[in-house]
């Protein structure tokens, strides 16, 4: 109560502030010319496009937006599926059935930072936010991906990628709309879009609700039995957008249901009756931003979140006993953040702002018992140390120099004063030399960093590793470099980058505890092309490599060096618009120790035709036409042949936007 | 090479030839448009015509009417536009309210848009877009979907780069006796034919 009280009186000063700069600058007289207003529309058509990240190519970060409209088209169902679109990011998924991402060859890990609305996902417990990659296409306006760090903005965990979704209901300009999804392994979705505009109130609400049965014939396991996967599961989310004038209140519930899909100690789960694994999240965050000048806006914003994870399954055959594994658990996030966008002579775009954040531990309580051992507890009943918080302190700018028409640069720093860790210094700097009219270069360096997850730090159950609390963070430098060629229909992105992460967090065997040594160093490449034939057709290819090596010089297990994607689409006159998407991973390779062979790489094709009328549009897939054996690596005395992936499917959708 | 093996080779010439099966088989096609660049238009399209001086001689009972014209398949996406106008601007424009109207190009060349004060032209084949540019003639302003579509004779389009900036046919503007204010000169791209844009 008293954290919300001062938090409250925080953002009541921020905007009383505000209104009175505001005053003091009001405009004088009242002689708009038809001159200034088309300029001042301009400038504000500018903005848009920053905002929507159109003009992408001209501002210093490698940047992907992955549209809606041919996300759908592709037959795309969630965020995952999308994100897999992006150059240098490939899928894999744990035991637990934790689907997560390899971005430019390190695992996610915490190291990605994932909001929605512009509201941060990552949980302090683990840092992840795998539970939100199941959010359905439908609900999505756009996904902007920062491939590589952006810490400066982001703060922790901005590492090696950012992945900001915005959703219809967020979207000004989108319509009410209402969808259903069938696809196979029993999967049913609906959900429905409802936006409307009040006097001066525009309101969005939305709502999904998805099951599946998926189950993947898998084996042998740890014991050498057979069986499937427990990938059942359902999820549901309800999400609120309200803006008037320079308000916005945006809040999302999100709830997802699933079983441990290969078992949380390697064994396909005996047990299927029991609830699995169960996140929820609760995001909220009131934001105020009004212009103070013509060259000056401020914007004050304050949250909560809550995240609740609940874990109930049984780890173990009855032959081994059939351990029970029950957890509840709960965090609280409040944070208030107040930043100043200023248009400075000389063209200096300058952004600089102040941000608290409070993490709260709530439930946290642990249970491991056998089956028929009548409730004994076999392991301490806390999963991490009682009553853990967290305050973040946080100052931040960036500077934007338009030198001339050629060339701009930048240069940001953040600086967080963390409660638990380490301080951390996060400088950045970028240039976008403009060569010729169709050809830009970019360089980069950025410093950026993680702060241990309260798990690496406080765990308290010896399974699979305890935590270490005298941990800092693991701290990345990025040297980016690349060119962007356009010209007319054609559009050719190529970039390099070198990153080295140091004081890597990783488990250690021998005395069971999380520790932190070594580095991991990644150089690679990233080709995309984009060619529009007419309006109607479209080419667009992408392709990655890396390199990774850990600091003995060994190359990094479980990640694809080669990855690439190829996407066309054609739409006829008829209304019927045909998408291909043609994926592929290389080899991907063991760990040291590790005797099996190296696992195979995968081609995955896909088939899609959509077709509108009107209003309506139906989408009909096959996914994996070929058939291929797409499996993720599985550590070594687990799964000899790895985690198998469903072979070819079908899905089929329809909407209707009112 | 042994990076890529042959298996994954062999798959992805399958994958090639299905890519191949999927290639167009028809002529006439509906577009791929860019929602967010449609807003962008939306937005600044309606108050181009306060740069032509004598925008007042060609309203019609004080209305800026815009007129989009696109090809029969592409029409959904032309009322989007219009429905983008119409959400930002439902309260008119320095008191001149503002009419859209939705035309396919067959239709506008038999029929024509009467009382347009701007013409927003989506993209169509060369043949047709020519046409109509033709028949609007001297009646209005012509935008484009695309800076390309100015060399068929079209007035003013949108360059996306580091700062949206406006892109101006001059010669196009002369032969249809439309002169801009300075300003709108001042922060424009002029087009050329020899330049790609």
């Amino acid at each position: 109560m008293k954290r919300l009280l001062l938090f409250t009186s925080f953002l009541l000063l921020s905007c009383m502030a505000a209104d009175y700069a505001a005053a003091a600058q009001s405009i004088k007289g009242d002689d708009k010319t038809y001159d200034d207003m088309f300029t001042r529309e301009l400038k504000n058509t500018t903005d848009i496009a920053t905002r929507t990240r159109l003009n992408s190519d001209d501002v210093p970060a490698f940047v992907t937006i992955l549209y809606r409209d041919e996300l759908l088209k592709l037959g795309i169902n969630d965020i995952f599926e999308a994100l897999c679109l992006v150059p240098g990011v490939e899928p894999y998924m744990d035991n637990s059935g934790a689907r997560q991402l390899i971005f430019r060859g390190e695992k996610e890990k915490g190291k990605v930072k994932l909001l929605i609305d512009g509201m941060d996902v990552n949980n302090a417990l683990r840092g992840s936010v795998y539970y939100y990659y199941d959010f359905p296409i439908e609900l999505i306006e756009r996904i902007e991906v920062i491939r590589g760090p952006g810490a400066v903005l982001y703060g922790s965990g901005a590492m090696s990628g950012v992945i900001n979704i915005i959703t219809r209901t967020s979207d000004p300009w989108s319509r009410s709309s209402a969808f259903g999804y069938a696809a196979s392994y029993d999967t049913y979705r609906g959900g429905m879009i409802y936006k409307h505009d009040f006097h001066n109130l525009s309101l969005g609400i939305d709502g999904y609700y998805d099951q599946t049965n998926r189950q993947v014939k898998a084996g042998p396991d740890k014991g050498g039995s057979y069986g499937r996967s427990n990938e059942n599961g359902n999820s549901y989310s309800v999400g609120m957008v309200a803006e008037s004038g320079g308000l916005k209140f945006t809040s999302r519930f999100k709830r997802s249901k699933s079983g441990v899909a290969f078992g949380r100690f390697f064994y396909l789960e005996p047990d299927r009756t029991r609830d699995g694994l169960i996140n929820s999240t609760f995001l909220s965050e009131l934001m105020y931003s009004r212009p103070l000048s013509d060259t000056i806006s401020f914007t004050a914003k304050g949250g909560y979140s809550y995240y609740k994870e609940t874990v109930d399954s049984m780890a173990t055959p009855l032959e081994l006993g059939g351990m029970i594994f029950e957890v509840e658990y709960s965090e609280d996030k409040i944070y208030a953040d107040l930043s100043i966008k200023a248009m400075m002579p000389a063209h200096n775009q300058l952004l600089a702002g102040f941000r608290f954040e409070n993490h709260q531990q709530h439930k946290n309580s642990f249970r491991a018992y056998l089956v028929n051992g009548s409730g004994e507890n076999l392991m301490p009943d806390h999963v991490i140390k009682p009553r853990v918080a967290r305050h973040i302190g946080t100052f931040y700018f960036n500077d934007q120099y338009h030198i001339n028409d050629s060339i701009d640069i930048s240069f940001g720093l953040r600086y967080d004063i963390n409660s638990d860790v380490d301080n951390t210094i996060n400088p950045r700097a970028g240039i976008v030399y403009r060569i010729m009219e169709n050809l830009n270069m970019k360089a980069m360096y950025s410093h950026s960093y993680r702060i241990p997850s309260w798990i690496e730090l406080y765990m308290n159950v010896p399974v699979p590793f305890r935590g270490k609390p005298d941990i800092s963070s693991e701290k990345s430098d990025t040297l980016e470099l690349g060119l962007i060629y356009k010209n007319g229909d054609s559009h050719i992105g190529f970039n390099a980058y070198w990153t080295q992460i140091n004081d890597i967090i990783s488990y250690d065997s021998s005395s069971i505890t999380y520790s932190q040594h070594g580095r991991h160093t990644f150089g690679g490449a990233e080709l995309a092309i984009k060619q529009n034939f007419q309006e109607n057709t479209s080419l667009d290819m992408n392709f990655s490599y890396v390199y990774g090596v850990d600091a003995d010089n060994d190359k990094l297990p479980d990640t694809a060096s080669w990855l690439g994607n190829v996407i066309f689409l054609h739409t006829f006159d008829f209304g019927l618009t045909c998408g291909t998407h043609l994926r592929f991973a290389t080899k991907r390779l063991r760990e040291t120790g590790d005797s099996r062979n190296d696992l195979k790489g995968y081609v995955v094709l896909d088939e899609t035709l959509t077709y509108r009328i009107g209003p309506a549009e139906f989408t009909a897939g096959v996914k994996n036409i070929l058939d291929d054996d797409v499996r993720y690596p599985a550590p070594q005395d687990t799964y000899p042949k790895d985690y198998p992936r469903p072979g070819r499917t079908y899905m089929f959708r329809i909407s209707y936007d009112f | 090479m042994q990076i890529i093996n042959h298996k994954i080779c062999h798959k992805i010439w399958l994958s090639l030839l299905f890519f191949c099966l999927s290639l167009p088989v028809s002529s006439g096609n509906a577009s791929l448009l860019r929602q967010d660049l449609l807003r962008i238009h939306a937005s600044i399209m309606p108050k181009t015509v306060f740069m032509d001086y004598d925008f007042k001689k060609r309203l019609v009972n004080g209305k800026i009417a815009i007129c989009i014209l696109s090809k029969q398949n592409d029409i959904p996406q032309a009322r989007e536009l219009a429905r983008y106008i119409n959400k930002l601007y439902s309260n008119g424009i320095n008191g001149f309210k503002i009419t859209t109207n939705v035309v396919s190009y067959q239709k506008f060349i038999k029929s024509s848009c009467p009382g347009a004060t701007i013409f927003y032209i989506l993209p169509a084949g060369r043949h047709i877009m020519e046409q109509a540019i033709n028949k609007i003639g001297k009646s209005g302003i012509i935008f484009t979907y695309s800076p390309r579509y100015l060399k068929y004779g079209a007035h003013v389009s949108l360059k996306i780069k580091y700062r949206v900036k406006p892109v101006i046919n001059l010669k196009a503007l002369k032969k249809s006796g439309i002169s801009l204010r300075p300003a709108l000169l001042r922060i424009s791209d002029l087009y050329s034919p020899d330049r790609k844009l």
